[in-house]
């Protein structure tokens, strides 16, 4: 039986329902027999909820929310090397640096 | 003198179909005398119709008519207004030598009367070419011996009006009824025709099969086939269905409904996507033609019939929706349940030999 029109996603700029035969119909939810559907009573139902993130992009989401990963991103090659020379001084403020660093590749070798 | 053998063609009376005419065989020796019109038949012309012998079913091979319409295949839309109870396949044709390799298959699947309308119509820019001059209707009918249809009414309309809906074939903008013929179908193949003069000013022109079935009981042969339809410029039906290659018929199919359909279990779709999350992707493929206008909606086979493949693996979707679509690009959502990774780009594929993805709104 064919389904009631969906919102795809939150924009709610696309529409979609699964018809008798098992396939799948979508388009632009202000197309005129979908605005029909609409103005014959019926009500397109809300979208799902977006999935939760995945461990992945949470991770990546934490790890941009850090405020050295902030800085560093935002250097030029010219700003990290300056920051290099004139902020690791001793074992505590290397260790720091290297955490830094460790986030970032962490986050951006699951991508590979 | 040598003024005098040159032929006066203005002073010639006009020949008429059924005028003889000598053939000459090879080597000069005259044949057996034919008429104008056989002659005529055996010049192939071109089908102002497209799909006219059911060979695409991009919509989907087996439909329910509706009581409202609805393209039911390539270029052709059908509606069963008030009560409907009928469904059209394309099945193997028929037809004891007719020529017809595919067929349009209605089954009356209950005793509904509304009448079955089946249509096609030209584009304004095709249509306005053949202003003024004389086309003939062709096609092939057979019926299951309960089917309950009468007749079947066979209409050429015209129209004033620029790519009015074909759903409103006969009353559209200055409409006229062309030609009509009343055929009674029996339950042996047979080739009907139908010529008519199409007025100086038209610039829309259509085809409509009419038939009312009688609300008696139905069964297992409640049906009928319909195939080889074609309308060609002149007076005279051509001897044989007017074909074009494969490629030219899907062109100007996919002028209308841009898509492809799926030829195995791992049958790439052209074009690409690219990862918007461990969810979702964007797939972007380009049309083979570009389309009458930009689409607006798509239908998939299934929604888990699309995967899409990275270097190192492939993720099957858990939905496809509509984004945009250009004349010449669409672009779909694709979500899977997990695996996806952003930024990477991915290349789109059927995972089903039944896979199939149309972008339909282009049509009139």
């Amino acid at each position: 039986m064919t389904t009631a029109w969906k919102f795809a996603d939150s924009r709610r700029l696309a529409v979609f329902r699964l018809l008798d035969d098992g396939s799948c119909e979508s388009c632009r939810a202000d197309r005129a027999d979908v605005q029909g559907w609409v103005e014959a009573g019926n009500v397109i139902l809300d979208p799902d909820p977006p999935p939760a993130p995945s461990k992945d992009e949470a991770d990546a989401a934490a790890a941009r929310e850090l405020l050295r990963v902030k800085a560093l991103v935002a250097m030029t090659p010219a700003q990290v090397d300056a920051y290099i020379e004139q902020n690791i001084t001793n074992i505590a403020t290397a260790k720091d640096a290297i955490k830094t660093l460790a986030i970032a590749v962490s986050v951006l070798a699951r991508r590979l | 003198m040598p003024d005098t053998s040159i032929l006066n063609t203005a002073a010639l009376s006009p020949l008429l179909p059924t005028d003889v005419l000598p053939i000459v065989r090879p080597g000069g020796a005259f044949g057996n005398r034919t008429t104008l019109a056989d002659v005529l038949g055996l010049t192939q012309r071109r089908n102002l119709l497209v799909n006219g012998d059911a060979r695409f079913a991009r919509y989907g091979a087996a439909q329910t008519i509706t009581t409202s319409w609805k393209y039911v295949f390539d270029r052709w839309l059908a509606v069963q207004p008030g009560a409907a109870g009928m469904s059209v396949s394309q099945v193997d044709g028929y037809g004891a030598g007719l020529g017809a390799r595919h067929a349009w298959l209605f089954t009356q699947t209950s005793n509904a009367a509304g009448q079955l309308n089946f249509t096609q119509s030209l584009e304004s820019i095709d249509a306005v070419r053949h202003q003024g001059k004389p086309v003939t209707l062709r096609f092939l009918v057979v019926k299951g011996s309960s089917w309950t249809a009468p007749n079947i009414t066979a209409s050429l309309y015209t129209g004033t009006g620029l790519d009015e809906t074909a759903a409103s074939i006969g009353s559209w903008t200055g409409s006229a009824l062309a030609g009509q013929a009343v055929v009674v179908p029996t339950v042996a193949w047979q080739v009907f025709t139908l010529s008519a003069n199409l007025g100086a000013g038209i610039s829309q022109l259509g085809v409509v099969f009419q038939a009312t079935p009688s609300g008696a009981a139905v069964d297992a042969d409640s049906y009928l086939y319909l195939a080889l339809v074609s309308i060609t410029e002149g007076s005279v039906a051509p001897d044989a269905y007017p074909e074009r290659s494969y490629d030219d018929e899907l062109a100007l199919c996919e002028r209308w409904l841009p898509g492809w359909s799926s030829v195995g279990t791992q049958s790439w779709l052209p074009g690409y996507g690219i990862g918007q999350g461990s969810t979702a992707a964007a797939l972007f493929l380009p049309f083979r033609r570009a389309a009458r206008k930009s689409p607006t909606g798509i239908v998939v086979s299934n929604v888990g019939h699309v995967g899409v493949s990275d270097a190192s693996g492939s993720v099957n979707g858990t939905n496809l929706t509509f984004n945009s679509a250009s004349p010449e690009m669409g672009v779909v959502n694709f979500a899977a349940a997990a695996s996806l990774v952003q930024y990477r780009p991915y290349g789109p594929y059927f995972n089903n030999a039944a896979g199939r993805l149309v972008f339909p709104g282009a049509e009139l």
